[in-house]
């Protein structure tokens, strides 16, 4: 300065209310140029200039700042994007398409692709691919060892793996080929990590060297444990599908198997007695009334009640069968109405009864007369109100349900004797239909013993072709207290004892029992009838419960009541 | 589905069983049967299983254990009687 003739010299310096900038120097060529009113002056311009410089000092790391934030705000974006695909669609590859459209924006790639292993971790699959600029070498559905592809590193590691040229052609495979050949330069894999389990990779490539920044690939990885999610939800969304699929197609067998079982055509006979049963059945199955089946053990009152529910408006909708008897007395109540979790201990989870299940279709109660006096007058209840409380819940249930009762019990005698509610019985007893002994239509035996040979013969794989006809004049005469039910067993044994075309019956099972003793001396058999009958006349025919013939002879009420179908028991006898 | 019920009758504890003892039902039974066994005041436990219609492999190793610790089985019909005898001569040998 001294040497350009400066002579005097002013410094201020450029401060603004953050930080200290610097200073401003003035010179001039006179000496003492600068007085206090120019000192003054040339401060506030000072201040004024510190604005400015750092304006433009800010405006830099503004600059930089802003494209930081655009950079977080685009992955932000990205996760978001791909969190909304996630959850809001369920199908792997409609996921794929938004993610990696999401993915192009914020990490251009030439490649983008999908691979899920097999379920025993040795092959992968190529789930879907995007690769607009594809010369065609490469598809979607290709299926080969994980270690031919790109993507085995990552997959084994459970870390990302970036791959270049070299890294394609030491793999020495046809999709490293096929890579190189589609002018694929570099490469990112990240495993679909899922529970610590690898479920695939997502991979993208590019046709530039050393395309991948470790901040994409950080990206990438956020993307894929995102995108793991949704391949995790595809998976068990398949697999729910698959079942359900099974589910359909069990269910359409066995309501072919049920309608094939127990159409109106499987009733068979055709005596004048089962015929006005069977009219009866036209009339009342229509209508939605309640019916009350009445008849002895076996002469196949649940096929009636399957004619009701088959040829009514219900028929559609579920046939649930319940048989009262078959079910301890505690557990009833459950099983109708079914309970909620804790309502007793033992009850460890929800359960939804008969009732619910039946609602809109038909609910058969078998032996209806075996329920005690206090689940009746809950029946009564659902049947008037048509609504009902689980066990252990407030919340009233209503259901729309068409009731098919039956009992091989007398209700009115029991209704007399105090041991069926009488109002019950009345809403029960709206249409009875009497199913006839196998002994009053004896015309039906012939017919059935053939039904039954052929059915048992094809199932069992056997020839019948002919039925002696002493053993079917024997058949016809014997009185069959099990009615249908004896019948079938006796002649499915048949079937099975017979070598040759002829039906070989053991007819010595038919022989009728002695009323008188031979020699002074009962069977054991005869006996033991007596003794039933004794009890059960003790009991008023009660079966269950605590003074009931069952606990008198010491034994469960099931077991007396095979007991007595065995040995032709029954209140009419 | 199994239906345990608690009773106590002249100071013995009755675990009534209806239903099927299997499954996670077997140990719904030991955990009433451990709570019932400790009660502050020991009492007799008997297991009245006349109402059980299914005694899967794991209930009869349950019903054992019981009986072995003092759990007097009750029952009817035959196929119960003969598990609970069976169970009966088990322990009896073992002693």
């Amino acid at each position: 300065m001294v040497e350009q003739g400066v002579k005097s010299f002013c410094v201020v310096p450029l401060t603004t209310a953050q930080r200290r900038l610097g200073a401003l120097g003035f010179g001039s060529l006179q000496e003492a140029a600068y007085e206090d009113a120019d000192l003054e002056f040339l401060q506030q311009v000072a201040k004024q200039v510190a604005v400015a410089v750092e304006n433009a000092l800010n405006y830099e790391s503004v600059q930089s700042a802003q494209q930081l934030l655009t950079h977080e705000r685009d992955r932000l974006r990205l996760l978001l994007e791909v969190n909304n695909a996630v959850v809001s669609r369920l199908d792997l590859r409609d996921v794929f398409e938004a993610t990696t459209t999401s993915l192009r924006r914020v990490m251009p790639y030439a490649i983008a692709s999908l691979y899920l292993a097999d379920p025993d971790q040795k092959a992968f699959h190529r789930h879907a691919l995007v690769f607009p600029e594809s010369k065609g070498l490469i598809h979607e559905g290709f299926v080969g060892p994980i270690d031919d592809t790109p993507a085995g590193p990552a997959f084994r590691s459970g870390k990302p793996a970036l791959f270049d040229e070299d890294g394609l052609k030491r793999l020495n495979s046809e999709i490293g080929q096929f890579l190189l050949a589609e002018g694929v330069k570099s490469g990112c894999c990240v495993p679909l990590l899922s529970h610590g389990k690898v479920l695939g990779t997502l991979n993208v490539g590019s046709f530039r060297e050393g395309s991948f920044t470790p901040e994409e690939v950080d990206l990438l990885s956020q993307v894929a444990s995102q995108f793991a999610i949704a391949v995790e939800n595809a998976l068990a969304y398949r697999q729910i599908a698959e079942l359900k699929d099974k589910l359909n197609t069990e269910k359409l067998y066995l309501e072919d198997e049920i309608r094939s079982e127990y159409n109106f055509e499987e009733i068979v006979g055709e005596s004048p007695a089962l015929k006005r049963v069977l009219k009866h059945v036209e009339t009342v199955a229509p209508t939605d009334s309640t019916v009350l089946i009445l008849g002895e053990t076996g002469t196949g009152k649940e096929l009636i009640a399957r004619a009701i529910h088959n040829l009514s408006g219900r028929h559609e909708r579920t046939f649930v069968k319940m048989n009262c008897a078959a079910i301890p007395t505690g557990l009833l109540e459950s099983e109708l109405f079914g309970h909620e979790k804790g309502a007793f201990t033992g009850a460890i989870a929800q359960k939804i009864g008969r009732f619910e299940l039946a609602h809109q279709g038909t609910l058969f109660l078998d032996e209806i007369g075996d329920i005690t006096l206090e689940l009746q007058s809950k029946l009564l209840r659902v049947l008037q109100e048509h609504e009902f409380e689980r066990l252990g819940s407030t919340r009233t249930i209503r259901v729309d349900l068409r009731l098919v009762a039956a009992t091989n019990r007398d209700l009115a005698r029991m209704v007399s004797d105090k041991e069926f509610r009488s109002d019950l019985y009345y809403r029960l007893n709206v249409f009875p239909l009497v199913v006839p002994p196998l002994r009053d239509r004896p015309e039906d035996i012939p017919l059935l013993v053939r039904y039954f040979a052929q059915k048992h013969a094809r199932r069992m794989n056997k020839r019948i072709e002919a039925i002696p006809t002493e053993t079917m004049l024997m058949l016809s005469k014997y009185h069959w207290p099990g009615n249908i039910r004896e019948l079938e067993n006796l002649i499915e044994r048949a079937v099975i004892l017979s070598h040759g075309p002829d039906l070989h019956v053991p007819l010595a099972e038919l022989r009728i029992p002695d009323t008188a003793p031979a020699n002074g001396v009962e069977t054991l058999e005869a006996a033991e009838r007596e003794h039933i009958q004794r009890a059960l006349e003790q009991s008023n025919w009660v079966i269950g419960g605590p003074s009931g013939a069952a606990t008198r002879l010491g034994m469960k009420r099931t077991t007396l009541q095979s007991k007595m179908r065995k040995l032709g028991i029954s209140q009419r006898s | 589905m199994l239906k345990i019920t608690q009773q106590i009758e002249s100071d013995i504890i009755i675990l009534v069983l209806e239903g099927r003892l299997t499954g996670p039902w077997v140990r719904e039974l030991e955990l009433c049967w451990r709570s019932a066994d400790g009660t502050p005041q020991i009492h007799p436990i008997r297991v009245d299983l006349s109402s059980v219609t299914f005694i899967d492999a794991e209930g009869k190793a349950l019903l054992t254990r019981m009986c072995r610790e003092g759990a007097q089985l009750v029952t009817t019909g035959c196929l119960n009687k003969c598990i609970v005898e069976g169970i009966m001569r088990s322990e009896e040998k073992k002693v």
